[in-house]
């Protein structure tokens, strides 16, 4: 590490760019090493929790190191972020298998009923963030940190330095937005069908 | 659109979503007067937040539960890194079962290239070694000029098991094939090699379970090797042959099976024991993947119990019509035929080895007549109603009424024609019917095929009408099943004409069997009902029913079908206590005929508990519904449209006891289950959707209830259009909701708009348009609309008292709404008998103790306190209070409430006590 971890975390309020950059490959190296060891080291059919995942990398990566009560939730942030580029990466390569059969890329769990996720609906998700962060690039923070690092409304605006109710009126607009185009994007994606012989 | 628009957007959005319900669209047209496009933009941006995707449905995401092959490459050994007593030279790739390398001999002792295949870490490491050594013995035997060797096999350092094989540089099959734009007959020549290559495994009794095109190499020079026989097997599970392979040919083994779905036979998917068949037919999905361009089923977005339905019950599109234009000329007739025998579904069927495919084969380009025939239309059928015997979906149900269509179509025309010719057309039309009525399952697909189903059916009518006209009882049957069909897909205008005249054919057929007179009578009573022409239907059921009796006797099964469908029709009208006669006489032919633990049974009494939680009698519908749920579970035994349905009814009456968390939970299982069923849209879901927001309501848990209700109501609408019952129902629902939500002009509007839909489907004269007057009352009565707020609490009352002399629980609302009512608009006077009836109604639903009783006899107090009837009005108060506090405690609003009537009787009357 070129600089102490926690001084680039410390550099993150407000997302500065250059930050993110240098911090994520760290994060998701680690993210990475982390699920790598436990596929090693755990039975064939053992699933990883990301939200275990993302604390256990944090408390790796700042062992030595004195945190102070922000910075852990920027790290929180950069962890979703990295969390969400190892999952569509790994929803692109499933999608690319996918004749050869159509297993879930992830489940859910939100303490009710799991619900699996497919790549090619990770993959739409992916791709409508990406146009709502030209509208804003907040907005698709809040859902990001939401949806693939599992945060609290409450870590989220610790993160980006917002308030609650902020983070709420985001999530609300973001998540009707994203609602919609996901609706065209499967619309768009429906196979044709033939007509009848 | 650019992020200052947006920007826009954004506080807009917010600021309607600010403002109450009801003046939210006023609201956004004012700040939109002079920009349409912002003014669609945020309403359509508004329908989405209450529509929103169910991937964000969960309201705390603890966390993402990831696959274990989240990273494969994490596990891959790097070149130049030693496996056993080989050293990795490059990796060639990685499937299912892990990655494979190129890899050579680290100690020297051979200069040999192998490839070097490195098991995904798991369970049973030490097992499938064990077992490579048990088997290495038969595999050595494996010599082929087609089958790349297995040399080798250990465990790496870290315990994980790898296997070494003959090292074939080639490519897998089908890009050789495209790579060279090989012809058909080149591709049949290698699928020909492939075979006999599997043939002499299959001598050997090793059978491959893993064939696809990735795993059939052609070299350079146009050689076909076979890789990785025999590692299935050791891969799986535990394994143990059934009965003696050497005098078994047919080798079959079970357990976990190594596989490749798309590429699985439906015996591999379900994990029954695999065979050479199973090899067989691999090598028809390979054959058909070769010819054709594509593989026969498409699975992308499946899950792995959709693929098994899939490949276990959907037939295979013909090869010459999925083929491109090109090619179909050339695949139509004998490949046809040759594929689809590979690829029959039940193992016996598909050819007896791959000897014999490749014979086939061989036999075409030839020129020579093949052996395999087409599939017949009789076996396919019957095959067909046992696998769907306990149908999931409407879809299943329709399918069966096709099969037999077709089926009874090719056995009464064999008669006049040459009975093979007409199997193998049938059979034609039969998998052309069936595949795509299938693709109706698909929800993707739901809207454009059903037209597709729907052409379909009317060119079937057409012909029947067409053809058929030198054969009335042929027709009038052939007639009568069609309509079903109609009926069945809710067609119910073009179910008319036909159950009609398949009715006055056999009336005026000299030898029509009586039966079949009554089965078209049945069949027109259900359509009758169908379009809500009940008196109609009840008098054909009993002119059914009559002639059922008469040759049948009065305790055969097709009387109790009668009178159970009959009952219903009562029921729907409100004659409670006819059909309950009707239900009675059904369920004891039905549980003498059938016994206790009989689906049949356990759906009349599923009714009779419908009737009485009609009847308001709880228990007894509880009681009878769990009933009706444990026949089902036990006879179903997984998911199953009755069995949803009976969950949901009985959290209906759980919810109505009180019991919420129950209800919550059963109806939480309902709806999964329906879901799971249906693919999510349905007329079931609707319903599952609209009940749980009941239920939500009850627990005056009003947020949560909102969605819920409004997608229940949108699906019903969806499926049933506005003029429903049903339809009516969710409004009612939401309704409630909305007006607990303090939205009473919209409850309001969806209330009034219920009741003119009840009376249109009803009949004026029904109880439940009693209920929806009294639902609208309560909206006006909340929105402040008083005068049309008496008129309809007072036409319920007088419709309930009409309709029942002895009184009703339901009127207990209406008639403490209108007393409310007469309270603020000053007539106290008035209010005296409707409370006094609605205390007589409440003891004798509930009892004495229930907290109705008090809170009403508190507000009877209220009215007499206004009339200045004091010294009547003071016990009534003290008491109602004191056992309100008893029963509520003392922060209760209803304790409060005859808390504040006291205090206004002791301020009015000028003393304390």
């Amino acid at each position: 590490m070129s600089q102490p971890f926690t001084a680039l975390l410390d550099d993150l309020t407000g997302g500065n760019r250059t930050v993110i950059d240098a911090v994520l490959p760290q994060v998701y190296d680690e993210l990475r090493a982390l699920a790598r060891h436990k596929l090693r080291n755990e039975r064939a059919n053992h699933t990883l929790n990301t939200t275990a995942l993302v604390h256990e990398a944090y408390e790796k990566l700042v062992q030595q190191e004195r945190m102070t009560w922000q910075n852990r939730a920027h790290f929180f942030g950069v962890a979703a972020l990295s969390m969400r580029r190892i999952l569509i990466n790994h929803a692109h390569r499933r999608n690319a298998l996918k004749r050869g059969g159509g297993a879930p890329v992830a489940t859910f769990e939100d303490g009710m009923a799991p619900r699996a996720v497919h790549a090619a609906e990770l993959i739409d998700l992916d791709n409508a963030l990406q146009r709502l962060e030209q509208l804003s690039e907040r907005q698709a923070k809040v859902v990001t940190y939401r949806f693939f690092g599992g945060l609290t409304q409450k870590e989220i605006a610790e993160a980006l330095g917002i308030s609650v109710p902020t983070v709420r009126r985001d999530w609300r607009l973001a998540r009707a937005w994203l609602s919609r185009e996901l609706g065209r994007d499967a619309a768009s994606s429906k196979p044709s069908t033939d007509p009848p012989a | 659109m650019d992020a200052t628009r947006w920007t826009q957007i954004n506080a807009l959005f917010n600021a309607v979503l600010e403002q109450p319900v009801t003046t939210r669209d006023a609201f956004l047209q004012t700040a939109c007067k002079d920009d349409p496009d912002l003014l669609a933009e945020v309403r359509s941006l508004l329908a989405a937040d209450a529509d929103a995707h169910p991937l964000f449905d969960s309201l705390a995401l603890d966390a993402m539960v990831l696959p274990a092959d989240l990273l494969p490459e994490g596990i891959l050994p790097a070149a130049g890194e030693r496996v056993g007593p080989y050293r990795i030279v490059r990796p060639l790739g990685h499937g299912g079962m892990g990655a494979v390398f190129l890899a050579e001999r680290a100690d020297g002792q051979f200069e040999q290239q192998v490839a070097l295949k490195l098991i995904r870490n798991g369970a049973g490491s030490a097992q499938i070694v064990r077992r490579f050594q048990s088997e290495r013995q038969i595999l050595a035997r494996l010599q082929h000029p087609h089958i790349a060797r297995l040399l080798d096999g250990g465990l790496t350092e870290d315990g994980r098991p790898f296997f070494a094989m003959e090292y074939i540089d080639g490519v897998p099959l089908d890009q050789y094939c495209e790579a060279h734009g090989s012809t058909i007959e080149e591709r049949i020549q290698l699928i020909r090699v492939a075979c006999d290559a599997v043939q002499s495994a299959h001598r050997q009794l090793v059978v491959h379970r893993d064939l696809k095109p990735a795993n059939i190499l052609v070299t350079s020079d146009g050689q076909v090797k076979l890789l990785d026989f025999g590692i299935a097997k050791m891969l799986s599970g535990v394994d143990h042959a059934i009965g003696d392979p050497m005098n078994n040919p047919a080798l079959t083994q079970t357990g976990h099976a190594v596989m490749t779905p798309a590429y699985a036979a439906p015996e591999q998917l379900r994990h029954e024991p695999v065979s050479t068949a199973t090899d067989v037919y691999a090598l028809g999905i390979v054959l058909y993947e070769l010819l054709v361009g594509e593989r026969p089923f498409d699975f992308s977005g499946c899950s792995p119990a959709e693929i098994e339905r899939i490949v276990s019950s959907q037939p295979p599109r013909l090869p010459s019509m999925a083929a491109p234009a090109n090619r179909k000329r050339q695949l139509k007739g004998d490949l046809d035929t040759i594929v689809l025998k590979a690829l029959r579904k039940e193992p016996e069927r598909r050819y007896a080895s791959a000897e014999a495919l490749a014979a086939d084969l061989q036999r075409h380009v030839d020129g020579r007549p093949v052996q395999a025939r087409p599939d017949t239309a009789g076996y396919r059928t019957r095959k067909f109603i046992q696998r769907h015997r306990a149908g999931v979906t409407t879809t299943a149900a329709v399918l069966v009424l096709i099969a037999a269509l077709v089926s009874f179509y090719t056995t009464q025309l064999a008669q006049e024609r040459d009975r093979a010719q007409l199997e193998a057309v049938t059979a034609t039309q039969v998998s052309g019917f069936l595949q795509d009525l299938f693709a109706m399952s698909d929800p993707s697909e739901t809207g454009g095929t059903e037209v597709t189903a729907r052409m379909l059916l009317d060119e079937g009518a057409a012909r029947i009408e067409r053809e058929l006209t030198g054969q009335p009882a042929v027709q009038a049957r052939m007639m009568q099943v069609m309509g079903e069909v109609y009926l069945t897909v809710g067609a119910l205008d073009a179910a008319d004409p036909l159950l009609e005249r398949s009715l006055t054919l056999r009336r005026t057929l000299p030898d029509a069997p009586p039966l079949d007179v009554a089965a078209s009578l049945s069949s027109l009573a259900g359509l009758r009902y169908e379009t809500g022409a009940y008196a109609t239907a009840d008098s054909l059921y009993r002119a059914a029913l009559t002639i059922q009796e008469e040759h049948q006797g009065p305790d055969d099964p097709v009387v109790a079908a009668t009178l159970h469908r009959l009952g219903w029709v009562l029921f729907r009208q409100g004659k409670f206590e006819q059909a309950d006669a009707l239900y009675q006489r059904a369920l004891a032919i039905r549980t003498t005929q059938f016994g206790e633990a009989d689906p049949q049974t356990a759906s009349t009494l599923s009714h009779i508990a419908g009737l009485r939680y009609e009847q308001d009698d709880l228990d007894a519908a509880e009681t009878l519904y769990r009933r009706a749920l444990s026949v089902r579970q036990a006879h179903f035994e997984k998911d199953h449209r009755d069995v949803a349905t009976s969950l949901n009814d009985l959290a209906m009456v759980l919810g109505d006891k009180g019991a919420f968390d129950e209800a919550e939970a059963y109806y939480r299982e309902a709806l999964a289950m329906r879901e799971r069923l249906y693919d999510g849209h349905h007329a079931d879901v609707a319903h599952s959707l609209s009940t749980l927001a009941h239920l939500y309501w009850l627990k005056r848990e009003y947020a949560t209830a909102e969605p819920f209700a409004r997608r229940g109501l949108a699906m019903r609408i969806d499926v049933f259009g506005e003029e429903h019952l049903a339809t009516a129902a969710s409004m009612a629902t939401l309704s409630r909701i909305l007006d607990a939500l303090g939205d009473h002009a919209e409850a309001a509007d969806i209330a009034r708009r219920a009741l003119e839909i009840i009376k249109a489907t009803m009949g004026a004269e029904h109880p439940y348009v009693a209920s929806f007057h009294s639902l609208l009352a309560a909206a006006l009565h909340a929105a402040g609309t008083l005068t049309d707020a008496e008129h309809h609490y007072r036409q319920s009352l007088t419709l309930n008292r009409t309709l029942f002399p002895e009184g009703n629980t339901t009127m207990i609302g209406a008639l403490t709404g209108l007393g409310g009512l007469l309270m603020e608009t000053g007539r106290p006077a008035e209010v005296e008998p409707l409370l006094r009836e609605a205390i007589a109604l409440a003891i004798n639903r509930w009892s004495e103790d229930h907290w109705q009783v008090p809170d009403l006899r508190s507000r009877l107090g209220a009215s007499l306190t206004e009339a200045g009837r004091y010294a009547e009005a003071e016990p009534l108060l003290v008491e109602s209070h004191a056992t309100l506090l008893t029963s509520l405690g003392p922060d209760h609003a209803r304790v409060l409430r005859a808390q504040e009537r006291l205090d206004r009787l002791y301020a009015l009357r000028g003393h304390q006590p």
